[in-house]
């Protein structure tokens, strides 16, 4: 079923693409849901333009009304793969559906080293995707174009893809003294604790007639009542921000989430 | 001048005798002859007899003589002379031996004069465990003990192994308890967007009657209590009217914690128990907890005065003495063995690394 479904959703994206096809390959600034004036096009296209000189890739941006029902990624994918695909050094591409309020940041395998995973789509995105909740496309789009750039740039001076740097990990170092702390301390009382049996007997059960206990008289009292409420966890949700990489795959990397 | 104690001696060949565990008879190791209990009691009835008297006789004098003697007379109280009759040896003893061996001869020696009257025993419970059985319970005991010094069990020699009867007073009652407890039931709903505990708080009395048959509670002072009562139950299917004939080859002393003195501890563990059992009887709960008020009455109540059978072994360790005791009816071995403490160390350590590495992984995989 679900394997018809992605048949389904790739064969839409498809169709919408043979008219993509159409645009002219060198624009880089495809702005078909067409929230750009012609000027703001050409800002957007000198930045993109200057980055795919610089390193010899495609960097583009593309904005659709709607993509009927295909999935963002999957659409970006196709896009990387039919439209996008003519960068000598990889190709890379920045989609915004308007309608369903929803991007994709997809790479070709070539630039999947170079934006790695979800720290690499997130250095790019929680730096652009804010403009595009404050309703600057452009500045999202120039700061989408400065951070490939960025990636670019580190990815020829280190010969690898930009990670975040680990911070040493406090929390469960400490977390692991004091559980260690605590089960060794447990263990050693309890190793003490077997090498003597003697202890005086706090109770009489061993002589307790057997069957020899009668109750005699109950009586319960209510005394009060006490309510207490505890919040339920929130169910986890992907918010604006966050990323999903739900249709990276062998030949796409990137990832995409809501603004 | 008759002798002030009694040997039990063979009437065959006239070496000491002493009862066996195995077989439950008074016997003579060095020619064999095997004597019913009764047999001895007869035989050495009037003897006892005799005994006793010249004992009580002695001790007149002795305490008229007293005043100018070099003892304290709190010292002289304690230490008490008799005379063996095999030997003929002064046997000293302090005030509560019953039965003894004489340090000279070694044989087993009983002392009359401190049975007769309301000092004697109501109850015996006869060894079943020999000596060579409290020694093989004792290495068993030392096995799988973690921390235990590998020179301990290497160089392992007992130092001294005695059989002795220990005076317990037994408490039988029937008894009227009552006690309050709070509980609570709780009702769990979801309204949503949270989760509401509602608990409601009761307080419920019981009240409840119960009897308790034979509790033990050690009659000697030099005896820990809490050695004593780590060694029970004792099996009281097996206990007998009393008789001397049981402590032949054995160490004796009569009780120096009255029964009156004992019945604190008695009374103390007949609360718990009742305690407990009123708590069972709280039902449909979901949390019962005590009030701590528990009070009981007695409605009837019987003491007996009985001798109970525990085999001492004491060993040596860095010149520190361990003592060790086994129920000498059922074999349960009790005591506190030495530390090593690398060895506490060292597994310590293991435990503490371990756990860090688990708990590192888990937590960073998390955070």
């Amino acid at each position: 079923m679900m394997k018809k479904i992605i048949l389904l959703l790739t064969l839409v994206a498809t169709l919408l693409l043979s008219t993509a096809v159409a645009w002219a390959a060198s624009q880089s600034m495809v702005d078909k849901a067409r929230i750009l004036t012609p000027a703001q096009r050409m800002q957007v296209e000198t930045h993109l333009k200057a980055v795919e000189q610089k390193y010899g890739i495609r960097c583009a941006v593309v904005t659709m009304g709607t993509i009927g029902n295909a999935k963002p990624g999957i659409y970006a994918n196709q896009l990387i793969d039919n439209v996008f695909n003519d960068g000598p050094n990889g190709n890379i591409v920045f989609l915004q559906v308007i309608d369903q309020r929803q991007w994709y940041i997809s790479t070709d395998k070539k630039l999947k080293d170079v934006v790695v995973g979800i720290p690499g789509t997130e250095y790019i995105s929680k730096a652009a995707v804010p403009y595009l909740k404050k309703g600057d496309e452009v500045g999202a789009y120039k700061t989408y174009a400065k951070r490939v750039d960025e990636l670019m740039a580190y990815y020829q001076k280190h010969g690898k893809g930009w990670q975040p740097e680990k911070k040493f990990p406090w929390i469960a170092v400490v977390g692991a003294i004091i559980a260690g702390g605590a089960v060794a301390s447990s263990y050693k009382r309890s190793l003490i604790a077997a090498m003597s049996n003697v202890r005086k007997e706090v109770s009489a059960d061993a002589y307790l007639e057997q069957g020899s206990f009668a109750l005699e008289h109950e009586h319960d009292t209510y005394l009060y009542t006490t309510v207490t409420y505890t919040p339920k966890a929130k169910q986890g949700h992907r918010g604006a921000g966050s990323v999903s990489t739900s249709s990276s795959d062998g030949g796409h990397g990137g990832g995409g989430g809501g603004y | 001048m008759a002798d002030t104690s009694v040997s039990y001696k063979c009437l065959s060949c006239g070496a000491p005798l002493s009862f066996s565990p195995r077989d439950e008879k008074v016997t003579c190791e060095y020619c064999g002859t095997e004597l019913e209990v009764k047999t001895i009691k007869e035989i050495y009835a009037q003897k006892e007899a005799a005994a006793a008297a010249a004992q009580a006789a002695k001790e007149a004098k002795w305490d008229t003589a007293a005043a100018g003697n070099e003892w304290e007379k709190e010292e002289a109280e304690m230490m008490k002379a008799f005379t063996c009759s095999s030997c003929g040896a002064e046997i000293v003893c302090d005030a509560n031996t019953m039965a003894t061996e004489c340090c000279y001869c070694g044989n087993p020696t009983m002392l009359p004069s401190r049975f007769s009257g309301m000092l004697r025993p109501d109850y015996i419970i006869p060894f079943k465990k020999t000596k060579e059985e409290a020694v093989a319970a004792l290495k068993k005991f030392y096995e799988d003990k973690p921390l235990l010094p590998d020179a301990f069990t290497a160089n392992n020699r007992v130092e001294a192994i005695q059989g002795m009867y220990v005076p317990f007073w037994l408490f039988d009652t029937d008894i009227d308890a009552q006690g309050s407890y709070k509980a609570s039931r709780s009702m769990i709903a979801d309204t949503g967007d949270a989760i509401m505990t509602s608990t409601s708080y009761y307080n419920c009395q019981r009240q409840g009657c119960m009897n308790f048959e034979r509790i033990p509670v050690d009659g000697s002072i030099k005896m820990d209590d809490a050695f004593m009562e780590s060694i029970e139950p004792f099996d009281y299917s097996e206990m007998v009217p009393f008789e001397t004939g049981y402590m032949a080859g054995f160490l004796a002393d009569k009780y120096d914690v009255d029964a009156e003195a004992a019945v604190v501890r008695a009374d103390e563990r007949i609360n718990t128990s009742a305690e407990r059992c009123l708590a069972m009887a709280v039902q449909g709960y979901d949390s019962v907890s005590s009030e701590n008020d528990c009070a009981f009455t007695k409605k009837a109540s019987d003491v007996h005065y009985a001798m109970v059978p525990v085999w001492i072994l004491t060993t040596r360790y860095k010149d520190e003495p361990y003592t060790f005791m086994m129920n000498g009816q059922t074999g349960e071995v009790v005591g506190s063995l030495p530390i090593d403490e690398g060895k506490l160390r060292n597994k310590t350590a293991i435990a503490f690394a371990i756990t860090v590495v688990v708990a590192f992984a888990i937590l960073y995989s998390i955070l």
